[in-house]
């Protein structure tokens, strides 16, 4: 709505939306708080206290301002680390989409983790990162990968069970720029055990978000 | 549920480990998964320059197994391209031919392809342009095929008004422009989609129009039903884009 570099005001109204989605349905929404970090470290701080703070959100959302190798991430990477949430990182190859100054390559996603091990990562859209992403991501313990972008592509979640572990793949749907039978279908459909699936639908994020 | 798959694919795929989900199987597609008929080309015609090889173990593959219908490839870039055609029209199951202008290195425009249609016309045989086979941010990094353009498909149906091809792989902002400045084609529902993607077609394309395509084994098959299969349009609209569209265009039984 904004584009890739909102401003404190703009960034204020997404986060308003989500608290609003929460309120509405505090059973089923839980909320992140979208974040621009090249507006720095005091308007990072100021957004994280009050919507995890003060409104509930449990995890921090990062997409296209900056690139996550950007120095402009420390901050954040910390405030994470002391509210103890995730952040989630939109992440795409840029072997072929060549937009690295916005866009986060799965290489700079996997840097992030490797740069602060105690701030739990989420590298998102794990079709957009590919098997190179997957292969990227293996042996980090504070990262894990999202399912959600892009058609539903055969091989890749088996394959990033298999050099990741089912543990550290989570269900995501991309709501509602893709399609929502498709995002649950594209794991439903994989060649992976029932309790691999069940875990990638439900049991990693409830443990990684804590609720449960 | 019955589904007809207009968009299948058997044989070597060499940039994903999908060899295990190939249509080849002959149980895969209609255990649990509904297909009750397949439109299956063969991935060796991409890359060799001949597809005539593929062809043939396609239709040998498949000679005995009704439920999976050949759709060969030709490539009216080879010189023998009139050859394999009437080659391949002497098969009884033959309903249509595939065109791959972005992997065989041609425009819609050329020469060949005009031929090509004539040809087609006269033996009442349907025409099945491809024009994305996958995501071209995920492309294999030694390779660059890019889509067929909008411009260039609309360009042809101004050129050929009363032929009606099948144009498979576009994404629902690409045919939302095509359909806007011709809608005389059907599409497939491969590469389209959006929050509820049948209904965001039904918007901008009439439901007689978009046939369902799998693009199996390379996207999940199960993933491409549910599209379908779940979606908020009427019960009639979901059968007639699952299986009855493709019945009445390619006169399948």
């Amino acid at each position: 709505m904004y584009g890739p570099s909102p401003n404190r005001k703009q960034l204020r109204a997404i986060n308003d939306e989500t608290a609003q989605l929460m309120a509405w349905a505090p059973d089923f929404f839980i909320g992140f708080c979208y974040l621009n970090p090249t507006l720095g470290e005091r308007a990072v701080r100021s957004e994280v206290d009050r919507c995890v703070g003060g409104l509930g959100f449990r995890g921090l959302k990062l997409e296209i301002a900056n690139n996550a190798r950007a120095a402009c991430m420390k901050p954040v990477m910390q405030t994470a680390e002391n509210f103890d949430i995730p952040v989630l990182q939109h992440t795409w190859s840029q072997t072929k989409l060549r937009l690295r100054s916005l866009h986060s390559d799965p290489d700079d996603t996997c840097r992030l983790a490797k740069r602060f091990p105690n701030t739990r990562v989420i590298m998102a859209h794990l079709t957009g990162c590919g098997f190179r992403g997957v292969l990227a991501a293996r042996g980090i313990d504070n990262l894990w990968v999202d399912t959600s972008g892009a058609t539903p592509e055969a091989g890749i979640v088996d394959h990033a069970v298999s050099n990741l572990g089912p543990q550290r793949v989570l269900y995501g749907s991309d709501l509602p720029i893709r399609d929502l039978p498709a995002a649950i279908g594209q794991i439903a459909g994989a060649d992976l055990s029932a309790n691999d699936k069940e875990a990638i639908f439900y049991h990693n994020s409830a443990k990684l978000l804590k609720i449960v | 549920m019955k589904f007809i798959d207009t968009n299948a694919w058997c044989g070597s795929w060499p940039f994903a480990p999908i060899q295990g989900k190939s249509v080849v199987h002959p149980t895969l597609p209609r255990v649990g998964y509904e297909i009750h008929e397949s439109l299956v080309s063969c991935f060796d015609t991409l890359f060799q320059i001949d597809p005539m090889p593929g062809n043939r173990s396609l239709f040998d593959a498949f000679r005995l197994l009704k439920a999976f219908i050949p759709l060969p490839v030709i490539n009216p870039a080879t010189p023998a391209w009139e050859d394999h055609l009437d080659e391949l029209i002497e098969h009884p199951s033959i309903v249509g031919i595939r065109l791959l202008p972005s992997y065989h290195g041609y425009r819609l425009n050329s020469f060949h392809v005009r031929r090509l249609v004539e040809r087609l016309t006269e033996h009442s045989l349907r025409l099945v342009i491809t024009a994305r086979l996958v995501d071209e941010r995920h492309e294999h990094p030694a390779v660059s095929i890019k889509p067929v353009q909008v411009t260039e498909l609309e360009k042809f149906l101004n050129d050929y008004p009363r032929l009606d091809p099948l144009i498979q792989g576009l994404g629902v902002h690409e045919l939302k422009t095509l359909s806007a400045v011709n809608g005389r084609f059907r599409t497939d529902t491969s590469f389209a989609e959006w929050e509820d993607t049948m209904k965001v077609l039904k918007r901008d394309l009439p439901t007689s129009r978009i046939l369902f395509g799998s693009l199996s084994p390379l996207q999940v098959q199960q993933a491409q039903i549910d599209k379908v299969r779940l979606s908020s349009i009427s019960e009639a609209q979901r059968i007639a884009i699952a299986c009855g569209n493709a019945q009445t265009y390619f006169g399948l039984q």
